[in-house]
């Protein structure tokens, strides 16, 4: 249970305060609601090259890594397809350095040429680290362009070509930061040695004179209903074959997200579950194999994905998935599966509460989801979910139809 | 208007706050350190044997023990035993080490009386069946050949193996083909030996209350454990030979180079122990350090490059790690080197040291944040035989160090170079 309050400036600043007596140390995440999707379909990787550059001095500050060093704290950030989030952990008698320092890029970045043009290489050598220079690195740079034919997920936070990084101009810069670094298209949380009454009085001091923005309007293409599947296959100089299928599925505003979480859990998480327990143990057909879901804000994906044994085929073997899916399609979770897949869900809920970074992000997180409060309700919410929940979830997204497979091959 | 320029006020800490973890015997003399939270519903359970790397006799099998321990127990099949562990909501994480290997369970303290039992099975109680160690072979070798095309994976391999020699246990490159040899009596030996040939440590932090630790008396207190002393007891190993100078590696079709450099550095009881701790940090311990500020922020060869030491219970050393565009790893390198030698010929400026203290002092402030981060720091004094001191010790020279021992430091260990030096990719 995280005990919050909330208030909100007059320049439509969302704050939450979670006070927590045992710590010396406060995190401060700041949520922009702003990812790939809303990026043009040209200048693709754009939301995450920003995040970069919010690094690089702001209108008043010259390093902001710097000071906040001198002060004892440590940061970072992260984009994703929905949002960019800011967070550090700063000595309690320190904050008030994050508040100037967060507060400061927010009314104006320095826009550095110098600093756009390093980030550029930066993230150049990032997209070919994490996407270009490792084993099976580009499979969603293949897998999302084939689930999603309108919809911006059709490629990742990195962007879909290093092209789009290489041309990234100041005047893209300025006119993101424009629209989307706004108070009122940002959340605040505080999570650690804080009272709400200092956070109160440090927001009005440091965030409350920042202009409001304009309201964010969002034109984001709707994924049109597949209608039939789609298979790609590719070669690459990989030790051995993987198979990936990805199932449109719920957004996690939908109710019946959770009853696709739990079939996630049930067909693919752990050892325990099913794809392991016939496709690795019983039929040898896989080495490793799991499922999981990408718990986006607009329609997600549901992806079943494994490492193939050697002389396998890899046609055989995505047959053999649609048999433990159709046979958990028949059946539908028995009591004892439905019980451990929520048991986890409460353990896991539990470790991610153990620390006022997570608290903080998940605060931010479910107050743009709608209320902050939602990560207190999480679990009840997967107890509800019945047997015949998650046996209707199954049969309405995992079919052929709503279905982009990806056979991803070692060279012949 | 509040003037944007300046900062805010900030202080320094003083002190930090102390670990204070229990420590109580089991009926069998075991000994459990633990730091209790009863603010939490959560505990995370270690059990560690002196069982790492360094006491293999052949490759492959320490890290084979512990990795099949979750592969099923003489009255379980491996299925049915992490489904009992998953019904109760429980995690496993079963850690092989260099010098340790550790088994760990991340549990609701709510279901102990169910999950302690199944831990205990899972340890003492372990099959290695044929069919299983087959299975399992199979997966780590595709896993090791999938490493294998990693450009920072292969410079990593061959540096280490340079640092200590290639038949060292800390040093060996081992072969997808090695886990042909493993045999399960290789891995009932071993287990044998050295998990239940001693006696384990058990750290435990979280809500640990009367029940808890009732239920480990019940489960491990009861188990016999041999007379051997495996924590000071180690096999004998080839000597640790190190090999400077630069090796290059071609990996076609690689658009990074993996570079690592770096040269065994003197262990945690050593007088410039800590000491060298604060100058790696200057040099790449940070987002601020310099190798960041000139490689990564100045021109923009890397996403990130960092510079670390490894204590290890027979070794220690320093590495600066990174991944390049294959163009510029010329230069890389030698900025790098340039690095080395201004720390080994000019005075770090008060500023710089100022804020290198700064950081450095709020990062040991949060590595003792919670029940779950002190434990950790508390394993280090154990694992090493350190007095309880030694973070306020460390915090002491982390706040009194001057420029001037930093660059005698420097001179000391980077200046005469002897570094060994690895470069993979270079496509």
């Amino acid at each position: 249970m995280v005990n919050f309050e909330r208030f909100t400036l007059d320049n439509g600043l969302t704050v939450l305060v979670n006070e927590d007596k045992n710590t010396p140390l406060v995190a401060m995440n700041l949520l922009y609601k702003v990812g790939a999707r809303d990026e043009n379909s040209k200048k693709t990787g754009f939301a995450h090259l920003f995040e970069h550059l919010m690094f690089g001095g702001s209108a008043n500050i010259p390093h902001f890594d710097k000071p906040l060093q001198l002060a004892g704290g440590e940061n970072n950030a992260f984009t994703n397809n929905d949002i960019t989030n800011y967070y550090m952990t700063i000595p309690s008698a320190n904050i008030e350095t994050g508040f100037w320092l967060e507060s400061d890029r927010m009314l104006a970045l320095a826009f550095s040429e110098k600093s756009l043009d390093v980030q550029r290489h930066v993230v150049i050598e990032e997209f070919k680290q994490r996407y270009l220079n490792q084993p099976y690195g580009d499979v969603w740079l293949l897998l999302r362009p084939l689930a999603y034919k309108e919809h911006p997920y059709r490629w990742p936070t990195i962007g879909q070509t290093t092209d789009h990084i290489r041309d990234a101009k100041m005047e893209d810069v300025k006119e993101f930061f424009r629209k989307y670094y706004k108070p009122n298209n940002a959340i605040l949380a505080l999570s650690g040695g804080i009272t709400l009454e200092r956070a109160r009085s440090l927001c009005e001091k440091w965030f409350a004179p920042i202009p409001k923005g304009n309201d964010v309007k969002r034109n984001i293409a709707v994924e049109p209903i597949q209608s039939e599947m789609r298979k790609e296959t590719v070669r690459r100089d990989v030790p051995a074959d993987s198979l990936f299928l990805a199932f449109h599925g719920d957004s996690r505003l939908d109710d019946s997200y959770f009853a696709m979480d739990l079939l996630s859990d049930v067909l693919g998480n752990g050892k325990s579950s099913r794809l392991h327990k016939e496709l690795v143990l019983k039929k040898k057909l896989f080495t490793q194999i799991g499922s999981y879901q990408t718990g986006n804000i607009d329609k997600g994906l549901f992806v079943v994905s494994g490492n193939l044994m050697d002389n396998v085929n890899s046609s055989d073997a995505e047959d053999a998935v649609f048999e433990v899916i159709q046979k958990l399609k028949n059946e539908g979770p028995d009591k004892h599966e439905l019980e451990k897949v929520k048991n986890k869900i409460e353990s896991v809920h539990a470790f991610g509460e153990l620390e006022n970074e997570n608290k903080a992000l998940n605060l931010c997180f479910n107050e743009m989801l709608g209320d902050a409060n939602i990560t207190n309700k999480l679990v009840e919410k997967y107890k509800k979910v019945s047997a015949e929940d998650i046996r209707s979830k199954a049969k309405e997204i995992l079919k052929d139809s709503n279905c982009s497979s990806l056979h991803y091959l070692k060279e012949e | 208007m509040i003037d944007r320029s300046k900062s805010p006020n900030y202080g320094q800490l003083e002190s930090i706050p102390a670990i204070n973890a229990e420590k109580i015997q089991l009926r069998n003399g075991i000994v459990v350190h633990f730091i209790n939270d009863s603010n939490q519903e959560v505990c995370q359970t270690e059990i560690v044997f002196p069982a790492g790397k360094l006491y293999n006799k052949k490759n492959l099998i320490s890290e084979s023990v512990i990795r099949m321990l979750e592969e099923g127990t003489i009255k379980k099949t491996g299925t049915e035993l992490i489904d009992a562990f998953d019904y109760y909501g429980a995690y496993i994480e079963n850690k092989p080490g260099m010098d340790h290997s550790e088994v760990s369970m991340y549990s609701l303290n709510k279901h102990a009386d169910n999950t302690i039992p199944l831990l205990r099975e899972m340890i003492s109680e372990p099959a290695f069946r044929d069919e299983d160690l087959t299975r399992y072979k199979q997966r780590r070798m595709q896993m090791l050949q999938i490493q294998l095309n990693k450009a920072d994976v292969i410079a990593n391999r061959k540096f280490l193996s340079k640092l200590f020699g290639k038949n060292h246990p800390y040093g060996i490159e081992v072969d997808p083909q090695d886990y042909l040899k493993v045999t399960s009596d290789d891995l009932k030996d071993f287990h044998k030996f050295y998990f239940l040939g001693g006696k384990p440590k058990i750290f435990v932090a979280g809500k640990v209350d009367d029940n808890f630790i009732k239920r480990l008396d019940n489960e491990f207190g009861s188990l016999e454990f041999g007379q051997n002393d495996h924590w000071t007891e180690v096999p004998e190993q080839d000597p640790i030979v190190s090999e400077p100078g630069i090796e290059e590696i071609k990996m076609p079709g690689h658009i990074q180079s993996g570079i690592k450099i770096g040269k065994l550095f003197p262990g945690l009881k050593d007088n410039d122990s800590q000491k060298l701790y604060v100058l790696t940090a200057i040099l790449g311990g940070y987002f601020g350090s310099r190798l960041m500020m000139n490689i990564r922020e100045d021109k923009g060869y890397t996403y990130g490059i960092g510079s670390f030491i490894r204590h290890m219970k027979n070794g220690s050393y320093f590495a600066i790690s990174t991944q390049v565009a294959n163009e510029f790893y010329i230069n890389t390198m030698n900025e790098i080197h340039l690095e080395l030698r201004k720390l080994s010929t000019e005075l770090v400026e008060e500023k710089e040291l100022d804020l290198v203290k700064n950081y450095l002092t709020g990062h040991l402030l949060r590595n003792f944040d919670g029940a779950f981060e002190k434990i950790e720091r508390h394993k280090l004094l154990v694992y090493n035989d350190l007095e309880d001191s030694y973070y306020s010790s460390l915090l002491h020279t982390i706040q009194g160090i001057d420029s001037v021992q930093l660059l005698q430091l420097a001179e000391k260990y980077f200046k005469e170079g002897g570094f060994t030096e690895i470069i993979a990719g270079l496509a």
